[in-house]
């Protein structure tokens, strides 16, 4: 027993402390900022709105079209595997195979003084694909929440429920910040994580922009003073200067198959695309990355860019969630996430 | 020891290789090759003392090799499961300091000698 009880204190050692690390990793919450709602609205101060204001209309006025033949539909629970990333590579490169289906449907439409939305479901490479086309009048519009208001670790919830928290009428589940320890997180012109991961960093300017940075080039900071409004790390991006940003071997981590996924893009300054697309089930097999940026270059996309995807891919319109959100393909339900980008 | 050290090897590998069919596609080198700690660092080294009647470690060093092994093999695995998570914790380079901390042990620990002579 003697001998034996130095190995039992090293196996006692080495079990607490994978245990801790465990729940350090997944489940011990940490807050950083509790109440972190602020905008920092200073830089819209001098940037001109945009022309074409969108027509007043009393309140909400969305409607389903007729020939809607989207399956609006709901949950299931699992933990979720989001990949990592790596920065992308190549440029555009020959020809797509993307295969999009002739049968667009068109899910509803939004109006209000601030902002329009159509929302449609395609069906790209046998993988349902939602794009929220929007255009504000000015990029003040299009917000990002935390969950519960608090910026921190494990801290989580539901896309639907952070965005019915903050009236949103269109949400997207956005970097899920919360998993990585590093990468710039700006949100409403507030710098809360100026630690940079390497990885590209997408940027809303105020002045309806958008553009994949490197941030070793500049500090998050910097960016702000520049007048940017949102800023996201997760990536690759996508498309940069109308062309493909990734090659057909590129992928997030080590995620080498179809998956959902979740991308936002830019086609005209006011004017941009919410993209989430089902995957790992029997309906919706998923779409790699060289897929998902070859379909928003279709949708004109001047700029677009990878957010979380895998079980994290949520979009919330109208009070409900359009897409499946699923993590193991077995059930559909929503993953809890750090944040998420919104408009209302 | 080296039996143990197979064992473990087998354990890593087949748990590798489990983990990698649910996850997704998303793969991690740190969870595939996590097997590869206690063969080359266990049983390999076991086997090349057994048959070319090399010296043998004291029984003190042995252990501290071991829990080195046993420290960096875990430390793989977990590493494995955070990039297939897609997360980070700076806490896992703990693992990869005691791991080099414990083998340095081994090192320093003295008692060499043949395995004939323990006969």
């Amino acid at each position: 027993m003697k001998n034996k009880k130095p190995t039992i204190i090293f196996i006692a050692l080495l079990t607490a402390f994978t245990t801790y690390i465990s729940l350090d990793t997944f489940v011990i919450s940490s807050v950083y900022q509790a109440e972190a709602t602020e905008m920092n609205t200073k830089m819209f101060d001098n940037v001109e709105k945009s022309e074409g204001e969108t027509d007043a209309s009393s309140g909400k006025d969305s409607s389903n079209s007729d020939e809607s033949q989207s399956s609006k539909k709901h949950h299931g629970p699992e933990n979720g595997k989001h990949g990592k990333k790596e920065r992308s590579s190549s440029t555009d490169t020959g020809t797509t195979e993307l295969s999009v289906s002739d049968e667009v449907a068109e899910i509803g439409n939004y109006s209000n003084n601030d902002f329009e939305s159509t929302v449609k479901e395609y069906t790209v490479n046998d993988t349902k694909v939602y794009v929220a086309d929007v255009t504000v009048n000015s990029a003040e519009t299009i917000k990002t929440a935390f969950a519960n208001d608090t910026y921190g670790k494990n801290v989580t919830d539901t896309t639907s429920s952070i965005a019915s928290s903050h009236d949103a009428i269109l949400a997207i589940n956005g970097d899920y910040y919360g998993a990585q320890e590093s990468g710039y997180v700006i949100r409403n012109g507030i710098v809360y994580r100026s630690e940079s991961n390497g990885e590209d960093v997408l940027c809303l300017y105020a002045d309806g922009s958008m553009k994949v940075v490197d941030p070793s080039t500049v500090t998050a900071e910097e960016l702000v003073s520049e007048g940017v409004w949102q800023a996201f790390s997760f990536g690759p991006g996508l498309v940069e200067d109308k062309k493909i940003s990734v090659s057909e071997n590129d992928e997030v981590g080590k995620a080498m198959a179809s998956n959902p996924r979740t991308a936002i893009g830019m086609t005209d300054e006011g004017h941009y695309l919410f993209v989430v697309s089902d995957g790992r089930s029997d309906e919706s097999e998923g779409l790699s990355l060289y897929e998902l940026a070859d379909f928003m270059k279709s949708l004109g996309a001047n700029t677009a860019y990878n957010l979380d995807g895998g079980g994290s891919s949520t979009m919330y319109f109208d009070g409900e969630v359009i897409n499946n959100p699923t993590t193991t393909g077995n059930s559909s339900k929503e993953r809890s996430v750090s944040d998420i980008v919104y408009i209302k | 020891m080296a039996f143990l050290y197979l064992v473990a090897t087998v354990f890593m590998a087949l748990f590798g290789a489990i983990y990698e069919i649910f996850s997704h596609e998303v793969y991690s080198y740190y969870m595939i090759y996590a097997f590869a700690l206690p063969l080359c660092l266990g049983v390999l080294p076991s086997l090349a003392i057994g048959i070319f009647d090399l010296m043998i470690p004291s029984p003190k060093a042995a252990r501290f090799w071991a829990y080195g092994i046993a420290t960096l093999t875990v430390g793989s695995a977990f590493k494995g499961v955070l990039d297939i998570y897609g997360t980070t914790n700076r806490l896992v380079y703990v693992y990869p300091i005691a791991g080099a901390i414990l083998f340095a042990s081994a090192f320093l620990s003295a008692g060499y000698r043949r395995q004939t002579d323990a006969d």
